[in-house]
């Protein structure tokens, strides 16, 4: 355990957070927590290998053998949204992940310093936030080639703008607080008041705003797939496997409707959490 | 032993960039374990000028003239040395303890990252030294008080917490900007035994800024007065308290509710001047009932009265019918 605790007694507000957390975080996180587990053994639970042809025909509704029914090449729906979820996770994820880091470390230092970094930074967000977002994404990985990589790249270049403008508005507002003039008259770095004193008051919004970027990059993922730029087959994700199933929507809507349910409920689990985060964030700053 | 040394602050100006000086030609002189009280109203420089000490100036503000502190010259040292000497030689405190404090950071871990990045104490060493801190400062149950977050404070318990931060890396100057402005009364006095005490045990000099005389006259041995960013009286805390050698400071005085027992309370006419728009002579002649046309034709220097006293003044002579009155003033040291 930390030292601290070796001065203090455990104190009855240090229960686990979990307990003490509100019901729609816990839904939120149990639910994203369980697709996650869902997504690990997909090997182990699916009940066919998702790149099997041809079992029991194509197109066939859900039965038995089947619950979610079978595509139009004859490929177990249930089996292929559960490898499907594995990549959504990463999309969704990495998606997130690298554009916060760059993001938030960008909008930081040119919030803190402001004056000429934040100036060019200020010119740089007007510039990408000029292009819709799938627009430039579409043209970076058309430029770069088709892949996951490629869209990660594509994802970073491009979003992690919308975390440094939130970081640096954050970031612009608290520089001038008393407790960030009294870190500096305390002989501490540049790099220990930005990250220890101004990065934990300013990285809320910003990780909030991640919760609804991990939704907005799974459909941006999807929508690449569409054009069949991102994830290539024999792989799959849910968005390729709508797009896939797109022409048979009137016959056979069960090849579209369960990666569609998939969507919604990840969606719904990550901005559950997202949602709670920002609430209590609110509370806080409210008392 | 530790070194012990004096600040010398000589004809210090903070100007605003494209603006007017703030703070002209201040100098003073803090010795080794002294307390310096530097007096005014708001925006008379006194706060600019000691945050001038550390350059910890608003953006846009620069500093000319001289700041030495134990033989070093503070304006001209590199940016990596003063950052050094912050927080480990010389410390500040502020006036608001609601915002000086980190709201994320428990107590504990904010004390003890001052430890951290000045002596390179380990974490569990530096968390020891955090409680011992507390103590000090007169905190209970610290061990276990260091585990909270400045919203758990009262006012007064943050400012000690604050405090504590300021010292815990042992400065041998400590700045003290209105340290008791944000707090009521009975937590004021408080607070300024603490400080008092505080800088007795550890032989530390104190530069205390307050718009508040009578915070000034408790703790300093010597005070500043400052008016439009000049210092227009400097002398012993008692002499310049109970016989004042400037016509601003008898003013400050006779405002003071103590000071006045059958009249009401007798505030300077008129307000201080423009920074961009000084009168050539003395900056208090417009509100001044001894001025002369002597005062208004040149600005007027600093002139020994008595033997360590100071004052801006041409007037002398005839201050003695402007401190009627200010016997009463005597209350105030104490």
């Amino acid at each position: 355990m930390s030292a601290v605790s070796t001065i203090a007694p455990p104190r009855p507000a240090r229960r686990w957070w979990f307990a003490t957390a509100g019901v729609p975080l816990r839904v939120g996180l149990v639910g994203i927590f369980t697709i996650a587990v869902l997504a690990a053994l997909a090997p182990v639970i699916a009940p066919y290998d998702p790149t099997a042809l041809g079992l029991a025909g194509g197109l066939q509704p859900p039965s038995a053998a089947h619950w979610f029914g079978t595509d139009q090449l004859g490929r177990d729906i249930l089996t292929r949204v559960l490898y499907a979820a594995r990549i959504d996770l990463q999309i969704g994820t990495i998606g997130v992940a690298i554009p916060l880091v760059m993001g938030v470390v960008i909008g930081l230092f040119a919030g803190y310093y402001a004056s000429w970094p934040d100036a060019i930074l200020g010119r740089v967000i007007d510039v990408v936030t000029a292009f819709p977002f799938l627009v430039l994404v579409l043209a970076i990985v058309a430029m770069l080639g088709p892949g996951l990589k490629n869209f990660y790249i594509a994802i970073s270049l491009v979003s992690w703008v919308a975390y440094a403008r939130i970081v640096r508005g954050e970031a612009l507002g608290v520089r001038g607080r008393g407790y960030i003039l009294a870190a500096r008259s305390l002989g501490y770095s540049d790099a220990r008041i930005v990250f220890r004193h101004l990065l934990p008051n300013v990285i809320v919004p910003a990780l909030v705003f991640g919760m609804s970027d991990f939704v907005l990059d799974i459909l941006a993922g999807a929508s690449l797939g569409y054009f069949g730029l991102g994830v290539q087959p024999p792989a799959t994700e849910w968005g390729v496997m709508i797009a896939e199933g797109r022409n048979f929507i009137v016959t056979a809507p069960w090849v579209v409707i369960f990666p569609g349910i998939a969507i919604v409920i990840t969606s719904f689990f990550v901005s559950l959490i997202g949602d709670s985060v920002s609430d209590i964030v609110r509370r806080v700053h409210a008392s | 032993m530790r070194p012990r040394n004096a600040l010398r602050v000589e004809d210090l100006t903070v100007a605003f960039r494209g603006g007017h000086a703030v703070v002209r030609g201040v100098s003073f002189e803090i010795a080794a374990g002294e307390a310096f009280g530097l007096v005014g109203e708001s925006g008379s420089g006194k706060s600019l000028t000691c945050r001038a000490v550390l350059r910890l100036l608003p953006r846009g503000a620069a500093a000319s003239g001289r700041v030495t502190y134990g033989g070093r010259s503070l304006l001209e040292l590199g940016a990596t040395e003063m950052q050094a000497l912050r927080g480990s030689t010389i410390a500040m405190i502020f006036q608001d303890p609601m915002t000086a404090l980190n709201p994320v950071l428990r107590v504990g871990e904010a004390i003890a990252q001052v430890t951290q990045a000045h002596e390179g104490l380990g974490a569990r060493a530096a968390r020891v030294r955090a409680v011992e801190m507390m103590e000090r400062v007169g905190i209970r149950d610290a061990a276990r008080r260091a585990a909270a977050y400045p919203h758990e404070f009262s006012g007064g318990m943050r400012q000690r917490i604050h405090i504590a931060m300021a010292l815990a890396a042992r400065p041998t100057l400590l700045l003290a900007d209105e340290p008791t402005t944000a707090l009521d009364v009975i937590v004021q006095a408080e607070i300024l035994r603490l400080l008092d005490d505080l800088r007795r045990e550890e032989g530390m000099s104190l530069l205390l800024v307050s718009h508040d005389v009578r915070v000034v006259a408790g703790l300093c041995d010597r005070v500043g007065v400052m008016y439009a960013g000049e210092l227009v009286e400097v002398g012993p805390t008692r002499t310049v308290l109970r016989r004042p050698e400037h016509p601003y400071t008898i003013g400050l005085m006779n405002s003071l509710p103590e000071a006045v027992i059958d009249e009401r309370l007798r505030a300077i006419p008129g307000v201080p001047p423009d920074p961009g728009r000084l009168p050539p002579g003395c900056a208090f002649a417009p509100r001044c009932e001894l001025a002369i046309d002597a005062c208004r034709a040149a600005p007027i220097g600093m002139s020994e009265t008595v033997p360590g006293h100071w004052s801006r003044c041409i007037r002398t002579d005839r201050l003695d019918e402007l401190r009627r009155g200010l016997a009463a003033a005597d209350s105030v040291h104490t």
